[in-house]
């Protein structure tokens, strides 16, 4: 670690313990107001996980300045990196968007969220249903109804 | 955790405001069709009124934030957003006739290049007044003063012309407030994108096709156009800017429509007419088919006119001349 650069210490909800720069820490809202007083412990995120604290502070790290750039080539870059980033499994993906959600860090939440919505576009009920693992809860009669109109244009 | 997280640990606020707002509405359709938990998602009043904002922020505006809610709906946003997502028939069935009339008309502008908002706006018009009903129509978005800065590229770039008819996308939602009625009259992509040889500015005109208040006459069918003029931002080289976003009617020959009945078009074919998923090629079609048929039957008509007019004068003259004739007769008769 250099000596200039203030360090921030996080520990997780597992007690895993984490460094991270001021500068980064700074771009989460939720622990800002902490971060600007001068507290030096570590912060506590009951809320997170070690491994994907670890993988918020690898996103930041690496998004820290290069998303404000107009470099072409870097904007290019950190878009295939994000691509590589995001292909984890779903349950890291959620967890994802709830630290995200939990700590408020924009770029982050607006990237996993447009993740999921992209997911679910284009896919047929099925596909939808397989890939969230969400059961079909409808009784027949209602499926019935439910297939047989398309029931927003009628304003419902 | 001892099993992984699933999608319905994620809270459902955050489901509502940042994902689902994200789809469109087929995809929204399909995926409340997925769960019961997905379906009430769907169904929630907050999840249209935010689609409305994010689809149109013009709806955002003073003028219509008390406008909407008054809908004749238990959802009066999921109302306003079918009425004003889909668009009218192409084929305009519907002709006017004396409906309720419209006291007031709102129109909701919402400009997009590449799908980012370049312009966004909403105006009234007062439309019961005598003085609107015999102008020329004409609705004006911006203050001819005005000029909004865009994103979109330099017009001197080679094939722009032909770029913005895929890139600009526009919805022009009239609004009865009075009425509670909306309908979206725009045609989505622009039917043609036209730079103007001496300023240079690039004129997009995005319409659609209503009938008319006369059979059988060049306003059978009218035209309603929503045209946006695009210019050189002067405070920056080689930025764009735009310059005029206005609503006018014309008719089959091109002339303007007045004020009442470009309103009469709206209210029965737009407010009164059948809804489908439009699209350019048929708008565009179905308008110069009109026009063309329209033309040729008046070329037709005045065709035979000239036939007539033809036979009344040659008739007309061949009188003429057996009357000077007959009278040359008397006179010689007369004084010989």
């Amino acid at each position: 670690m250099s000596s200039k650069k203030k360090v921030i210490t996080l520990r997780s909800s597992d007690g895993e313990i984490f460094e991270v720069e001021e500068a980064v820490a700074l771009e989460w809202l939720t622990i800002k107001p902490l971060v600007e007083s001068g507290c030096t412990d570590a912060i506590p995120l009951p809320q997170v996980t070690g491994n994907i604290l670890a993988k918020v502070i690898e996103y930041c790290k690496k998004h820290i300045g290069a998303s404000e750039s107009e470099d072409r080539k870097i904007l290019y870059e950190l878009e295939s990196w994000d691509a590589d980033f995001i292909k984890v499994d779903q349950g890291t993906l959620f967890d994802l968007i709830r630290a995200a959600d939990y700590l408020t860090i924009k770029t982050l939440f607006e990237f996993t969220c447009q993740t999921v919505a992209d997911t679910i576009k284009h896919k047929t009920i099925e596909e939808v249903r397989h890939i969230f693992r969400e059961s079909n809860d409808f009784t027949p009669e209602e499926e019935k109804e439910i297939r047989g109109k398309s029931w927003w244009l009628q304003g419902l | 955790m001892a099993s992984p997280t699933a999608l319905s640990d994620v809270p459902d606020d955050v489901l509502l405001h940042h994902v689902l707002t994200l789809l469109d509405p087929t995809t929204l359709a399909s995926f409340s069709c997925v769960s019961a938990r997905f379906r009430s998602l769907v169904a929630s009043s907050s999840l249209w009124s935010l689609l409305c904002a994010v689809t149109w922020p013009s709806t955002r505006s003073q003028l219509l934030r008390h406008v909407i809610p008054s809908f004749p709906s238990h959802d009066p946003h999921l109302c306003f957003f079918s009425q004003s997502y889909t668009v009218i028939a192409s084929d305009p069935g519907s002709r006017p006739r004396s409906g309720r009339g419209i006291g007031r008309l709102i129109s909701a502008v919402d400009l997009r290049y590449r799908g980012d908002i370049v312009f966004s706006r909403a105006a009234e018009t007062e439309t019961s007044s005598s003085w609107f009903v015999q102008s020329p129509f004409r609705i004006d978005l911006l203050d001819p003063k005005e000029a909004v800065p865009t994103p979109i590229p330099s017009l001197d770039t080679p094939g722009i012309c032909l770029e913005l008819r895929d890139d600009l996308t526009l919805s022009w939602i009239a609004v009865d407030p009075e009425g509670k009625r909306a309908v979206n009259l725009s045609s989505h992509r622009a039917v043609s994108v036209e730079r103007h040889w001496l300023s240079g500015e690039v004129e997009a005109r995005f319409s659609s096709v209503l009938g008319g208040d006369e059979r059988g006459t060049s306003r059978e069918y009218v035209e309603m156009v929503v045209t946006v003029k695009l210019g050189g931002y002067k405070d920056k080289e080689g930025a764009t800017e735009v310059r005029e976003v206005s609503v006018r009617g014309e008719d089959m020959e091109g002339n303007g429509l007045k004020g009442g009945e470009s309103l009469r078009a709206v209210e029965a074919g737009g407010f009164g007419g059948r809804r489908i998923g439009g699209g350019r090629g048929r708008h565009e079609g179905l308008w110069r088919e009109r026009k063309e048929e329209w033309g040729m039957r008046k070329a037709r008509n005045e065709g035979r006119l000239d036939g007539c007019l033809c036979v009344v004068f040659g008739m007309a003259a061949a009188a003429l001349g057996f009357w000077s004739f007959s009278w040359a007769a008397t006179f010689i008769t007369v004084f010989w």
